[in-house]
C-alpha cells in the first residue's frame, strides 16, 4: 500500500458536491425496486393488483416471470408447451378455436418435468377454462431434477421473488410504470418484437449449404439404422405417471378437454440426431430418435387411455408431412421459421385429423416411417 | 439474504440506515449496536430459523464466556478461566466439524443421516463468524488489554460486543475481525451517525465489489470456468489450449469473485462508519507463496498463524529444544510442521475434500521451500547482487504458473478430474479446434482482468485518502507509479462511479451463483 494519509474525510479534501453523483444510480434503483414492489407485476402478491397483458409476444426470459399473473386471470384455453409452439400467439389460437374468448398460450422454452408441479396445478386452477392443449416437447424426457438447459434464467418461473437478481431489472420496472399508468403490462420496445428472441435472424435451413452437407451425410450414414429399436420405456419417462395422469384425472373431473400434441418436427432430426442431438440432447437416449419418439407417443397414448377421458385427444402433427417433410420451413432442426407455419400448425390442433390413439398408432407408424425413408429418397436425390 | 438481493440492497439496507441513523441520534453509539444486532438477526432469516438459532446460540456462548472471562474478579481464577475458555471453544469447533465435517463421521454408525440433516438445515456457512468469535475467546482468554474495556459489563459494553459478534457486513463471509479493530469504533462518538464520507466510500466499495463479481468473475465462471472443469468432470476430451485458459481463468475468477465479495462486504460496514480489516492486497501480483499468503484471504492467514502456527511452533520450539535437535530436526519441528499443518487447516476449511488436502499440502510445502530458499545464504548473495525490481518481476512470473495450477486442484471435483485436466495438457497444442470456449471473448476478459489486476491500483490503494479498511501488513506497493491513481471528490471520477455504478445495477438483473458460498 501506499504511504498516502489514510484518515480524512471528503469534505476536507474539499469537496464540491460532485460526490453526489455516486449516488444517483443507486436512488434511481432503489425508485426503480419500489415500483416494481408497489406494481407487484409479477403477483408475488396473491391479493394484489392484476394487470392486462399486452397483444403482443413478451421478450422468451420474461415471459415465465409473468406465470403467476397469466394463471390467476380468466381463460377458456390453455396452451402450454415450449418452444416449438412459443410463436403461436393468441390470436393464431382464437382463429382455429372459433368461439374461444381469452386463450393464452403460456408456452416457454424448453418445459421439463420438474417445472410441471408447479404449472399444472396453477393451469388446473384457472377460471373459466374448457380445453388445454399441452404440447408433448422431447424435453419432457428428461428425468433429471432440473429445470432449464440454459441454466437458472427460467428458473424464474417458479423462484420469482423480492430477492431473485433476474427479476428486477430496468425493463421490469418501466414496464411496471407502463402497467401503473395504463393497466397494461407493457414495455414500448417489447412490442416491436415480431418473433421470439430465440427466433431473430433465423433463416430457412435450406440456404444453409454447410446444414444441408450435413444432412446429406448424416441421411446416407444412417439408412440403415434410422428406424432401429432404442431402449426407451415408458417407465423411463417418469413425467408421465408423476405428472400427467393426475392432472388429466383433474381435468377429466372438471369437464375439462385435454389435447396432447406432439409438434412436427422435421424428418430430418431421425437422421442427423443420431449423432448430433441438440445442447440438451441427454433428455433423449442414445441412439436411434425415431423410436424414441414413436415409444413416447405409444406412453402418451397409454396415459390417456389410462385416465379415460373420451374428449382427450392425442395428435401427432408430425404426421402432416407438408409441414414435417419441408426443411425449407424450419431455421433449425426443430423450428419453423415462419409464422404462417405455427398458424397451420394451431389449425391442425383445432382439426385434429392428425389425432393418433391405440386404435391406429400401428399404422401412424409405418404411415411416418414411410414418410420418413420417401422424405430420406427425394433429399438424397436432389 | 445474500449482498446481491434486490431485496437486500434496496430495502433491507436501506431501512436499516435509516434505524441506524435514527437510534444513533435517540440513544447513541448503543442504539446503534442494538439496530446492527437486530437488523443481523432479520438478515439471517432468509437462510431459515435452524440458521438464525445457530448464529444465536453461537453468539451468546461466546458472549457471555468472554464477559465472564473479562470480569476483573475472575482475573486470577485458573481454572475457571480455563473451563471458561475450553467450554465455548470446544462448542465452536463442534459446531463447524458438526456443519462442514459431518461427511467424515460416514463411518459411525447412524452419525451421517443425522450431521446430514444438520448440515443440510444449515445453507450458508459459518466458519467466518466461528472463527472471529473464537478469536473474540482467545484475546479475552490471554488477557489482551483491549479486552478490558468491556470488563465493567454495561449494558452498552453487551450491546457492542453484540454488534462485533452480531454484524451482517462480514457475517457471511468475512473479513474475520478482532475486537480489538471493532469494539473502539463501537464506542466513539461518531457511531451511531451516518456520515457523507462513509456513505460515499462506503457506496463506491460496494460498487467495486459489485463490479469485480458481475463483471468479471460471474461471466468468466460461466463461459469458461464451468464449461472446462464441467468437461474434464464428465470425462471429456478438452485441447491444451481450452484447459490452460480454464485454469487461468479459475485463478482470476476466484480472485475477483472473492475479493468482490470482500469488498462489497467492507463498503457495507463503512456505510454505517466501520472499518473492518481488509482482505486482498493485490495476490496475484504475489512474489512467491509467502508474499502471497500475506495478500490473499488476509484475515483467515492471521488468524491461522495467530491461533494455530504459533502455538504449533512455540510447542515445536520447546520440544525441539527438551531433545537438544539441531539442524533439520530442529526446522522440523519449529517450523516445517507447524507450517504444514497450519496449511493442510486452511484448505481444510474449505470443505472435507480431498482436493483441499491436495492444495494445502501442495501449499505447504512449496511454503517451506520457499522460506528456507530465501534463508539461505546464496538466496540473500544473489538477492544482494540484483536489483530489487528484477527479482520482483521474476518472482511474480515464476509463483504464476504453480499458483494456477494449485488452485486447479482446488477448483477441480475430485484429484481424478485434476490428474485429467493435467493429462489434457499433454494433448495437441497445435489444434485450435476447441468448442468448449468462445477463445476471442476469453482471451479479451482475461487480458482485461489480468491487467486491471497487475496495473491498477487495488481498491484500498485507490481510496487510500479516505482509509478504506484496516491495514494487517503494510506491504509496498507494486502499482507501476504512472497507474497509481486514487479517488478524489472530482468530476471526472464522480462521473466515472455514476457509470459504473449504472452497469452493476443493469448487470444485477442477470442471476449467478456465489463460488466461495459453500465454505
Amino acid at each position: 500500500m501506499s504511504d498516502a494519509p489514510v484518515t480524512g474525510g471528503i469534505d476536507a479534501r474539499g469537496n464540491r458536491g460532485y460526490p453526489g453523483l455516486v449516488f444517483l444510480p443507486w436512488l434511481f434503483a432503489l425508485v426503480a425496486f419500489w415500483i416494481i414492489v408497489a406494481v407487484d407485476p409479477y403477483h408475488l402478491r396473491q391479493d394484489g393488483p392484476a394487470y392486462r397483458f399486452a397483444d403482443h409476444l413478451y421478450p422468451d426470459l420474461e415471459w415465465p416471470r409473468l406465470m403467476r399473473l397469466a394463471t390467476a386471470q380468466p381463460h377458456d384455453l390453455v396452451l402450454l408447451g415450449g418452444s416449438t409452439v412459443l410463436p403461436i400467439s393468441n390470436d393464431m389460437v382464437q382463429q382455429a378455436f372459433p368461439g374461444t374468448r381469452s386463450p393464452i398460450n403460456l408456452s416457454y422454452l424448453s418445459p421439463r418435468p420438474f417445472d410441471m408441479p408447479w404449472i399444472l396445478p396453477r393451469i388446473e386452477q384457472v377460471t373459466g377454462l374448457e380445453r388445454v392443449i399441452l404440447v408433448m416437447d422431447f424435453t419432457l424426457l428428461d428425468t433429471s431434477p432440473r429445470r432449464s438447459y440454459t441454466g437458472d434464467v427460467l428458473q424464474s418461473m417458479a423462484t420469482t421473488n423480492w430477492s431473485h437478481r433476474g427479476d428486477f431489472g430496468l425493463s421490469t420496472a418501466v414496464a411496471s410504470l407502463h402497467a401503473f399508468a395504463t393497466g397494461t403490462y407493457d414495455l414500448g420496445l417489447w412490442s416491436k418484437r415480431a418473433v421470439p428472441d430465440f427466433m431473430l435472424g433465423g433463416k430457412p435451413l435450406t440456404e444453409s449449404a454447410a446444414d444441408m452437407q450435413r444432412f446429406r451425410s448424416a441421411v446416407a450414414r444412417h439408412a440403415d439404422d434410422v428406424f432401429a429399436k432404442s431402449r426407451l420405456t415408458c417407465s423411463q419417462i417418469p413425467y408421465l405417471q408423476r405428472e400427467l395422469v393426475p392432472f388429466l384425472t383433474d381435468m377429466a373431473n372438471k369437464h375439462v378437454a385435454v389435447d396432447l400434441v406432439f409438434p412436427s418436427l422435421p424428418y430430418v432430426i431421425y437422421y442427423d440426431w443420431i449423432d448430433r442431438k441438440p445442447p440438451f440432447h441427454d433428455t433423449m437416449l442414445p441412439g436411434p430418435v425415431f423410436d424414441q419418439m414413436i415409444v413416447f407417443k405409444k406412453c402418451v397414448i397409454a396415459a390417456r387411455d389410462q385416465v379415460g377421458a373420451d374428449n382427450d385427444r392425442v395428435i401427432a402433427l408430425d404426421s402432416n408431412a407438408s409441414v414435417s417433410g419441408d426443411l425449407g420451413l424450419y431455421f433449425d432442426t426443430i423450428h419453423p421459421l415462419s409464422p404462417e407455419t405455427y398458424r397451420t400448425e394451431a389449425r391442425m390442433i383445432a382439426n385434429g385429423n392428425e389425432t393418433i390413439s391405440a386404435a391406429n398408432i400401428d399404422r401412424h407408424e409405418a404411415d411416418l416411417r414411410s414418410k420418413v425413408a420417401q422424405w430420406a429418397a427425394q433429399f438424397e436425390a436432389q | 439474504m445474500s449482498f446481491l438481493d434486490p431485496a437486500f440492497l434496496f430495502c433491507f439496507l436501506p431501512i436499516t440506515l435509516l434505524l441506524f441513523a435514527l437510534a444513533g441520534r435517540m440513544f447513541g453509539p448503543s442504539g446503534g449496536c442494538a439496530v446492527l444486532i437486530v437488523a443481523t438477526l432479520v438478515f439471517c432469516l432468509p437462510y431459515g430459523w435452524p440458521f438464525v438459532a445457530i448464529v444465536t446460540a453461537s453468539a451468546l456462548v461466546n458472549h457471555f464466556a468472554f464477559v465472564a472471562l473479562v470480569r476483573p474478579s475472575n482475573r486470577q481464577r485458573t481454572d475457571l478461566r480455563r473451563r471458561l475458555f475450553l467450554g465455548p471453544l470446544i462448542f465452536n469447533l463442534g459446531l463447524l466439524i458438526a456443519l462442514k465435517y459431518g461427511v467424515v463421521f460416514d463411518i459411525i454408525p447412524g452419525a451421517a443421516p443425522l450431521l446430514a440433516t444438520i448440515a443440510g438445515a444449515i445453507p450458508v456457512t459459518i466458519s467466518f463468524f466461528t472463527f472471529q468469535r473464537t478469536t473474540m475467546l482467545f484475546d479475552a482468554y490471554q488477557k489482551r488489554p483491549e479486552t478490558t474495556e468491556f470488563a465493567a459489563a454495561t449494558l452498552s459494553d453487551h450491546l457492542r460486543l453484540g454488534a462485533f459478534s452480531l454484524t451482517f457486513p462480514n457475517l457471511i463471509i468475512g473479513p474475520i475481525a478482532y475486537v480489538s479493530e471493532i469494539g473502539t469504533q463501537l464506542k466513539q462518538s461518531t457511531f451511531g451517525k451516518l456520515r457523507r464520507a462513509d456513505l460515499e466510500i462506503g457506496l463506491i466499495m460496494v460498487t467495486i465489489g459489485l463490479a469485480k463479481k458481475m463483471l468479471f468473475a460471474d461471466p468468466l465462471d460461466t463461459y469458461v470456468v464451468v464449461p472446462i472443469f464441467g468437461a474434464i468432470h464428465a470425462g471429456h476430451r478438452v485441447i491444451p489450449t481450452e484447459a490452460v485458459m480454464g485454469m487461468i481463468g479459475f485463478y482470476a475468477q476466484l480472485y475477483f469473485d472473492f475479493s468482490g465479495y470482500s469488498d462489497i462486504a467492507i463498503g457495507l460496514a463503512r456505510l454505517f462508519g466501520l472499518e473492518l480489516p481488509i482482505n486482498f492486497n493485490s495476490p496475484l501480483r504475489a512474489t512467491g507463496i509467502v508474499d502471497f499468503w500475506k495478500r490473499w484471504h488476509i484475515t483467515l492467514t492471521r488468524v491461522i498463524a495467530r491461533l494455530l502456527f504459533t502455538p504449533l511452533a512455540v510447542t515445536g520450539t520447546r520440544f525441539a529444544m527438551k531433545r537438544g535437535l539441531k539442524g533439520a530436526g530442529l526446522k522440523l519441528f519449529t517450523i516445517w510442521l507447524p507450517l504444514l499443518v497450519n496449511f493442510e487447516v486452511i484448505g481444510l476449511w474449505h470443505g472435507a475434500r480431498w482436493t483441499y488436502v491436495a492444495f494445502g499440502l501442495t501449499q505447504g510445502i512449496w511454503y517451506i521451500l520457499e522460506v528456507e530458499v530465501r534463508s539461505s545464504k546464496r538466496w540473500k548473495a544473489f538477492a544482494n547482487r540484483t536489483p530489487d525490481m528484477l527479482r520482483l518481476r521474476a518472482g511474480q512470473i515464476f509463483t504464476f504458473v504453480p499458483l494456477v495450477i494449485s488452485l486447479a486442484i482446488f477448483r477441480s471435483q475430485s484429484l481424478q478430474d485434476f490428474a485429467h485436466l493435467m493429462g489434457s495438457l499433454a494433448g495437441d497444442w497445435h489444434n485450435s479446434a476447441g468448442t468448449l470456449l468462445r477463445t476471442r471473448w476469453t482471451v479479451s476478459t482475461l487480458t482485461w482482468a489480468f491487467a486491471i489486476c497487475w496495473l491498477c491500483p487495488n481498491t484500498y490503494e485507490f481510496l487510500r485518502n479516505y482509509k478504506p479498511g484496516i491495514l494487517t501488513w503494510k506491504l509496498p506497493s507494486t502499482t507501476p507509479r504512472w497507474m497509481n491513481f486514487a479517488w478524489h471528490p472530482t468530476l471526472l471520477w464522480a462521473l466515472a462511479f455514476f457509470v459504473l455504478g449504472f452497469m452493476v445495477i443493469g448487470a444485477l438483473g442477470v442471476p449467478t451463483p456465489f463460488d466461495y458460498g459453500g465454505f
